[in-house]
C-alpha cells in the first residue's frame, strides 16, 4: 500500500511536537484507566546517548542493544534472507511507520521523539536460525528508545526471540512494527525478564496482508510497571493471528497486557490467550478490543483470559471489547480471575506432595499451558521465565 | 500392633457434626468395608482420614501405626503410608502423568530416606503397572485424569496406591461408575496389594465390589456411628434388607 513519503527524522520531529503538547497518558485516557503510571509521570528520564563500539566477534541473527542502541550495521551478521539498514536510510519503511502509528498515541510518540534511529529490517525468504534481539538495560532514569520495522516479503518467514532484561530504574519504551506480506509467516517470542525496579511501555504494530501467519507469544515477568500493547490489523483475507500472554506480577508491580485487533477483510481469524499470576498486591489489566467490519465476514475471533490470584489483595482487571459490524462471524471472549482450586491441591497432597510443592506444580500448568503447543526452541526460551518466576516466588 | 486405630472419632464440617463417635481397628493384613446410606458420612470419614482442610475433629483420634495422625496435614499422612483412593478424581490440566507420578513416588522415598527413583527405571515400572491395570501408554503422558473416562480414573487411582505401597489404602466409592470388565480389573488390582501387612479400607454404598474384593469385616454407618458390624454375610444381609432396618438401630 503506498503511503506519503515520510523520512525517519520528520517522523521523530512530528512525534516529538505531539509529546510536547499531549505529554504522559493519565487515569482519564480510557485505555490507561487500569494502569497508574504516576511513578513514570513524576520521575525524570534522559534518553539514552551513548553509540555503541563495533562487536569483535559479533555471532550470526544477533543483535545487541544497550539502552535501545545498536551497534553499527555493518559490524551485524546475519543468514540468507535477513536485510539489515538503518531506519533513517529506508524511507519506505520510515512511511510505512508513519503510517501504522495510531493517532493520538502518547506513548508511541514518546518512544518516536526520543528515538536516535531505528533498525529496518527486510526478510526475503525463509529463515530456519531464530533472530534474536537482545535488549539490555542499565542505569538509573535513562529512557531507551528502540524503534524497529520489519517488512516480511512473500512466503517468507521468520523466528523473533526478543528479550528485554537489564537492572535500573530506567524505562524501556520499544516501539515496533511488522509488516507482514502475502504468505508470510512471523514466530515473535517475547520475554520481558527486566529487574523490578524497571519500567517498560511496549507498543507492537502488525499489519497481515493475505494468508500471512503472525504467532506473538509473550512471558511478561519483570519490571516495576510493564505494559504491553498490541494492535494487530488483519486487511486481506485469510490471514491469522495468534496473541498468547503470560503476565507474572508480585509485591506492588503493574502489569497491562493491551490488544488490538482490526479484522478489515473476510475469513481472517485471530486467537487471543492470556494467563496472569498475581500475588502480593500486585494489579493487572488485560484490555482486548477485537473490532470486525462490516465487510470482513466469516470472521473468526476468540479471545480467552484466566487470572490466578495468590493473594486476596491483589487486583485483576479484565476488560473485553468486541466491536462487530458484520453479521456473519464466530466471535467469543470469556474471562475468569480465580484463586488455586483446594479440590487440586487436596488430590496433590493426598499423594504426598509438599502444599509448597503442590502450588508450584499448580501455578505452572496454568502458566506453561499457553505455551505448550510452541516449537522448541520458543517453547524452553519461554518457559524458563516462568519456572524462575515460580522459584523465586517461592523462596522469597 | 493395630495398622490404623479410629478411637470415638467426632468430626463437623462447620458447625454441623457428621462423625458422632466412630471406632475401629484395622490390623495388617486385614481388608474392612464400611457400608451406609447417602448421607451416613461414609465420604467425610474419607476425607477426615486422609487429613483434608476443612473438617474439623471434634473429639476422639486417629492413629496409623500407634502414631496419633491428627496433627498431620494430608500429604504427612500421605507419605506416613495413608492412601485416599478418590470417588471423583481430580483433573490436572497441564500436570503431566509421568511427573506428577514421579513426584509423589519420590516425595514419599525421600520420606523414608531413600534414594529418589531412577527416571528410566520409574517409566518402566509405571509402564508394567499400568498394563497390569489395563491403562494405556497414552494415558500415562497426558495431563493428569484430563481426559479420561470415569472408569480411566479409577484405573488411574489404582496404579498411584499400586506404585506408592501404602501401609493403608482406603477406597472411596471405587465402584462407581465402573462396568463389570473395570470392577474387575480394579477388584484385581486391589487383591494383588493385599500383603501380609497392608491394610484395606473399602468404603462402598452398594455390596456389589465385596463380591471381587472380599472383606474379612464389614461394618454399617449410619448417622455418623457403626451401628452394626459382621463378617462378610453382613454385606448380603445389606443387599436383601437395604439399609432401613440398621437406620432404625441407630
Amino acid at each position: 500500500m503506498p503511503h506519503d513519503v515520510i523520512s525517519f527524522e520528520r517522523l521523530t520531529a512530528d512525534a516529538s511536537s505531539r509529546y510536547a503538547k499531549n505529554g504522559w497518558p493519565s487515569s482519564k485516557d480510557e485505555a490507561w484507566r487500569f494502569t497508574n503510571i504516576n511513578a513514570i509521570r513524576s520521575a525524570q528520564f534522559a534518553p539514552a546517548e551513548a553509540s555503541l563500539e563495533p562487536l569483535s566477534s559479533p555471532e550470526d541473527n544477533v543483535i545487541h542493544f544497550i539502552n535501545g542502541v545498536y551497534q553499527p550495521i555493518d559490524n551485524m551478521s546475519f543468514n540468507d534472507g535477513i536485510h539489515c539498514e538503518n531506519l533513517s536510510q529506508n524511507t519506505a519503511l520510515s512511511s510505512a511507520l508513519a503510517a501504522a502509528v495510531p493517532d493520538q498515541h502518547k506513548v508511541a510518540d514518546f518512544a518516536l521523539a526520543y528515538a536516535r534511529d531505528g533498525l529496518a529490517i527486510t526478510i526475503d525468504q525463509p529463515v530456519a536460525k531464530p533472530l534474536q534481539l537482545i535488549f539490555d538495560y542499565s542505569g538509573d532514569g535513562v529512557s531507551s528508545h528502540p524503534v524497529l520495522v520489519f517488512k516480511i516479503m512473500p512466503g517468507a518467514s521468520l523466528t523473533i526471540l526478543e528479550e528485554h532484561k537489564g537492572e535500573g530504574s530506567g524505562l524501556s519504551a520499544p516501539l515496533m512494527l511488522f509488516c507482514l506480506e502475502e504468505g508470510a509467516r512471523l514466530n515473535h517470542a517475547r520475554r520481558l525478564i527486566e529487574a523490578d525496579s524497571r519500567y517498560h511501555l511496549g507498543l507492537n504494530l502488525v499489519k497481515q496482508q493475505a494468508k500471512s501467519v503472525y504467532h506473538g507469544d509473550m512471558v511478561m515477568a519483570g519490571g516495576d510497571i510493564s505494559r504491553s500493547e498490541t494492535q494487530v490489523s488483519l486487511s486481506e483475507a485469510d490471514a491469522q493471528s495468534y496473541l498468547n500472554a503470560v503476565y507474572l506480577g508480585r509485591d506492588k508491580q503493574i502489569r497491562d497486557v493491551t490488544s488490538r485487533i482490526d479484522h478489515d477483510a473476510p475469513d481472517c481469524q485471530s486467537f487471543q490467550r492470556i494467563h496472569g499470576v498475581l500475588d502480593n498486591q500486585a494489579k493487572a489489566v488485560f484490555q482486548g478490543k477485537v473490532k470486525v467490519e462490516r465487510y470482513a465476514q466469516k470472521t473468526d475471533g476468540n479471545q480467552m483470559s484466566r487470572t490466578l490470584i495468590l493473594s486476596r489483595q491483589a487486583e485483576a482487571n479484565t476488560k473485553p471489547e468486541l466491536e462487530i459490524y458484520a453479521d456473519d462471524v464466530t466471535c467469543s471472549h470469556g474471562a475468569t480471575i480465580g484463586e488455586l482450586d483446594d479440590d487440586q491441591l487436596f488430590y496433590l497432597m493426598s499423594r504426598g506432595i509438599s502444599q509448597d510443592a503442590a502450588r508450584q506444580m499448580l501455578i505452572e500448568a496454568f502458566l506453561v499451558d499457553v505455551v505448550d503447543e510452541l516449537e522448541e526452541p520458543q517453547r524452553e526460551w519461554l518457559v524458563a521465565p516462568i519456572e524462575q518466576w515460580i522459584k523465586s516466588r517461592v523462596t522469597t | 500392633m493395630p495398622l490404623l486405630e479410629i478411637k470415638n472419632l467426632h468430626a463437623s464440617i462447620g458447625d454441623k457434626p457428621i462423625l458422632k463417635g466412630i471406632n475401629l481397628t484395622i490390623n495388617p493384613s486385614e481388608i474392612h468395608a464400611i457400608m451406609g446410606p447417602n448421607g451416613s458420612g461414609k465420604s467425610t470419614l474419607s476425607y477426615v482420614l486422609a487429613g483434608r482442610d476443612g473438617y474439623e475433629v471434634t473429639d476422639g483420634d486417629i492413629c496409623l501405626d500407634g502414631q496419633s495422625v491428627l496433627e498431620m496435614e494430608a500429604d504427612e499422612r500421605a507419605r506416613a503410608g495413608l492412601f485416599l483412593a478418590f470417588q471423583y478424581p481430580v483433573e490436572l490440566p497441564g500436570v503431566g502423568g509421568m511427573s506428577f507420578l514421579r513426584g509423589a513416588v519420590n516425595a514419599r522415598r525421600i520420606e523414608a530416606r531413600l534414594d529418589e527413583i531412577d527416571q528410566i527405571a520409574f517409566v518402566k515400572t509405571v509402564r508394567e503397572a499400568a498394563a497390569k491395570l489395563g491403562i494405556k501408554d497414552d494415558m500415562l503422558k497426558r495431563a493428569v485424569n484430563v481426559g479420561f473416562s470415569g472408569g480411566e480414573k479409577k484405573r488411574y487411582e489404582i496404579l498411584q496406591m499400586a506404585l506408592l505401597e501404602p501401609r493403608m489404602a482406603i477406597l472411596d466409592e471405587t465402584d462407581s461408575g465402573l462396568d463389570v470388565d473395570a470392577l474387575r480389573i480394579v477388584s484385581e488390582g486391589v487383591n494383588a496389594l493385599k500383603t501380609d501387612d497392608i491394610g484395606v479400607l473399602v468404603i462402598t454404598h452398594y455390596q456389589r465390589l465385596l463380591d471381587y474384593i472380599i472383606p474379612d469385616h464389614v461394618h454399617i454407618l449410619a448417622d455418623g456411628k457403626i451401628v452394626k458390624s459382621g463378617d462378610k454375610t453382613l454385606a448380603l444381609e445389606v443387599e436383601k434388607t437395604g439399609y432401613g432396618g440398621f437406620i432404625d438401630a441407630a
